[in-house]
């Protein structure tokens, strides 16, 4: 009599099953999930479950004070989106402030950087002085260049009246009101960009610099060949953080021009804010903050994608 | 091809002196190691020949000019540094190019050169890749690459090895010593080890905090060290000091005694002993020999293998570390009391305060 053969074969969509976890190794990661657990719990009360709450809420009539009035509307917020211009102007501004900010943001923060970067007290004290600005809260940053642009106690106006020009009254201006918002968001966030880049500057092997000196290679050459290339994960990680955040300008929009002259820098999230907390249609404002995660996420998603390739090629 | 020569060269940083009024001449084709323990100020004499580093007081000499002021780049030198420094966005064969363009060598000439370096260091297959995916003598040899290509006055080596393992270490040795032989250019090497000193140099200059010690051929600096740190620094194992007492003095002719009543005759220079002298005499671990009826008394440490020969680590009867070099298969036992003789050879003899009075004399040029 022959054995059976003692083989089984496995069918190929039979999932592999898991070998026996030692009770060692269960331990740990049960360690590992309590360590996990408090940032676990903070992420999905405050990031996934309000996500989906406003999904939720923007298929919905939702109105904030009055519970009584829940009413499912399916995808008319969003039909309603797509038909309202003052939603494509607020999108507009928004993209035309990410447009005017994020690239000087970035350009100007690694100038910063590249300046301030090495040693020496000067530019110790430089590099403070520059990075002291992100400290201030909106409020006071927009107090200050609200003060600063004013026509007439103005810090640039008496500049005007020197050269024999009518002061700009930049705020009320729908052609400098959103510049000058740019230039008072650079003013407020450069400190952080330009730490990221000292960061990655410094990280940069001195020998690299002295190989190129070496290689008769130019200040421009060394800047182009050498320090960008080895900066470039900093450079997108800059640009990421810097979509993210101008995206949702908010803070200068509505303290220094409240989105005016004629709604020329309303922005989403001031329009969001207004439509939530003005007008309380809640279910509308989480349609039109969706249409800005998804804008968010496309530009980062661009973002990391040139990255990659570039680094590719 | 050009000499270097520094004169009288000092470096400070702030009011810490690193290098004291060094001077040396390094003839054309000459293949130089500087070589010292950590923070002698070797890798700074270096760069201060690079052009990167200033100098505090002094002058370099570069083909016989004086180059303090003229930026690195045009002092004509290439460095290899240990790190290798290659720019790790680039391939192989743009870290070469990369010199070379920037002073708009014509792309042809480019491409030669770069062939023929890479013909000399094996780095063909290598061309189109980058450092990262290199093994660290590869990129020691894209360095040297890097370097060849640019047809330098003078290579300068910033401990080159010193990342490397240690088998992977003897082969690039052996490279670069044929690499010297077949460029003939000057060659200026920093190590810290002394085994790199001796295979590869024409001259060792021995550095000790900032201060030149000796500077010789391997052998003439083995054979006659100036100094108690120098006979330590150079040999492996390194030579043994036993202390000891002048008993007589005649002209060049003096008497030692050394623990275990040993006495030996020393050829000394005339008048630099005299009787009641404490000195220290220095032998090479190959003269001081396992006896049975030997007159030194010690305790055997640890016995090291090497094949060949043995090196037994011994401790002796007044606490001195000795080192034996035996050629005997079955070297006396860990632990067991030995008997230590001296054997005919190269006796040294410093004075109390280290310098060499043997004859035939070493010391400074």
């Amino acid at each position: 009599m022959t054995a059976a053969p003692q083989v089984r074969t496995l069918p190929l969509a039979e999932p592999r099953t898991r070998a026996p976890r030692s009770p060692a190794r269960r331990r740990e990661g049960l360690t590992a999930f309590l360590f996990l657990a408090p940032f676990l719990a903070v992420y999905l009360l405050f990031l996934i479950y309000p996500f989906f709450k406003g999904i939720w809420i923007s298929l919905h009539d939702w109105d904030l004070m009055d519970d009584s009035i829940r009413e499912w509307w399916g995808f008319l917020n969003y039909s309603d989106l797509w038909a309202d211009p003052i939603f494509w102007q607020a999108t507009r501004n928004t993209l035309y402030f990410v447009a005017l900010t994020v690239p000087s943001m970035t350009v100007l923060s690694l100038l910063l950087a590249l300046a301030v970067s090495g040693g020496g007290r000067v530019r110790a004290v430089c590099r403070t002085i520059f990075l002291m600005s992100s400290v201030f809260s909106v409020t006071v940053v927009t107090l200050i260049w609200t003060m600063v642009l004013s026509t007439d106690r103005g810090l640039i106006a008496p500049v005007f009246q020197a050269l024999g020009f009518e002061p700009i009254n930049f705020l009320g201006s729908p052609t400098w009101a959103m510049p000058s918002l740019t230039v008072t968001t650079l003013w407020w966030g450069v400190g952080l960009p330009m730490a990221l880049f000292l960061a990655a500057l410094g990280a940069i092997p001195r020998e690299l610099y002295e190989a190129a000196e070496l290689d008769h290679a130019s200040r421009w050459t060394v800047f182009w060949r050498i320090t960008l290339p080895s900066i470039r994960h900093t450079l997108v990680l800059v640009l990421i953080l810097q979509i993210v955040g101008q995206f949702q300008i908010f803070g200068q929009a509505q303290l220094m021009t409240n989105g005016g002259p004629s709604g020329m820098t309303r922005t989403l999230v001031l329009y969001i804010y207004d439509t939530a907390f003005r007008d309380w249609l809640v279910g509308y404002a989480a349609a039109i903050a969706l249409a800005l995660f998804a804008m968010m996420f496309l530009f980062s998603m661009l973002q990391l994608w040139l990255g990659r390739r570039g680094e590719e090629s | 091809m050009a000499d270097v020569a520094l004169r009288g060269v000092s470096k400070s940083y702030g009011t810490v002196d690193v290098i004291h009024d060094v001077s040396l001449d390094v003839g054309h084709g000459e293949f130089v190691v500087f070589v010292g323990p950590s923070g002698c100020g070797k890798s700074t004499l270096l760069r201060m020949i690079a052009g990167l580093e200033e100098v505090t007081r002094g002058d370099v000499l570069i083909g016989g000019a004086q180059v303090n002021d003229v930026a690195a780049r045009d002092r004509g030198v290439a460095m290899v540094f240990q790190n290798y420094a290659l720019y790790p966005h680039m391939s192989v064969r743009e870290n070469m190019a990369f010199g070379l363009r920037n002073i708009g060598t014509p792309r042809p000439e480019v491409d030669q050169r770069i062939a023929r370096a890479a013909e000399i260091l094996q780095l063909d297959p290598y061309l189109d890749r980058k450092p990262r995916a290199m093994s660290g003598g590869q990129r020691q040899r894209v360095a040297i690459g890097r370097a060849i290509v640019r047809e330098p006055e003078v290579f300068l080596f910033d401990e080159p090895l010193s990342n490397l393992d240690a088998a992977l270490r003897v082969q690039m040795r052996t490279e670069i010593a044929r690499l010297h032989h077949r460029l003939g250019a000057t060659m200026i090497y920093v190590t810290h080890d002394q085994t790199e000193a001796m295979t590869m140099a024409d001259r060792i200059v021995v550095l000790r905090a900032g201060v030149i010690e000796q500077v010789g051929a391997p052998l003439d600096l083995y054979e006659r060290p100036a100094n108690l740190f120098v006979a330590g620094f150079l040999g492996s194992p390194k030579m043994n000091f036993l202390q000891g007492r002048v008993t007589s003095a005649q002209g060049t002719e003096a008497e030692v005694e050394v623990a275990g009543g040993v006495r030996l005759p020393v050829r000394v220079r005339a008048g630099a002993a005299s009787p009641g002298d404490g000195v220290t005499l220095g032998l090479r671990p190959e003269l001081f020999t396992v006896a049975p009826d030997g007159p030194i008394l010690g305790r055997i440490e640890v016995v090291e293998q090497l094949g060949s020969t043995q090196l037994a680590y011994a401790t002796l009867a007044d606490g001195t570390p000795a080192v034996a070099e035996l050629r005997d298969r079955r070297p006396p036992a860990v632990g067991s009391e030995a008997r230590f003789a001296i054997g005919p050879g190269i006796r040294h003899l410093f004075d109390a305060q280290g310098h060499a009075i043997t004859l035939p004399e070493g010391g400074l040029p």
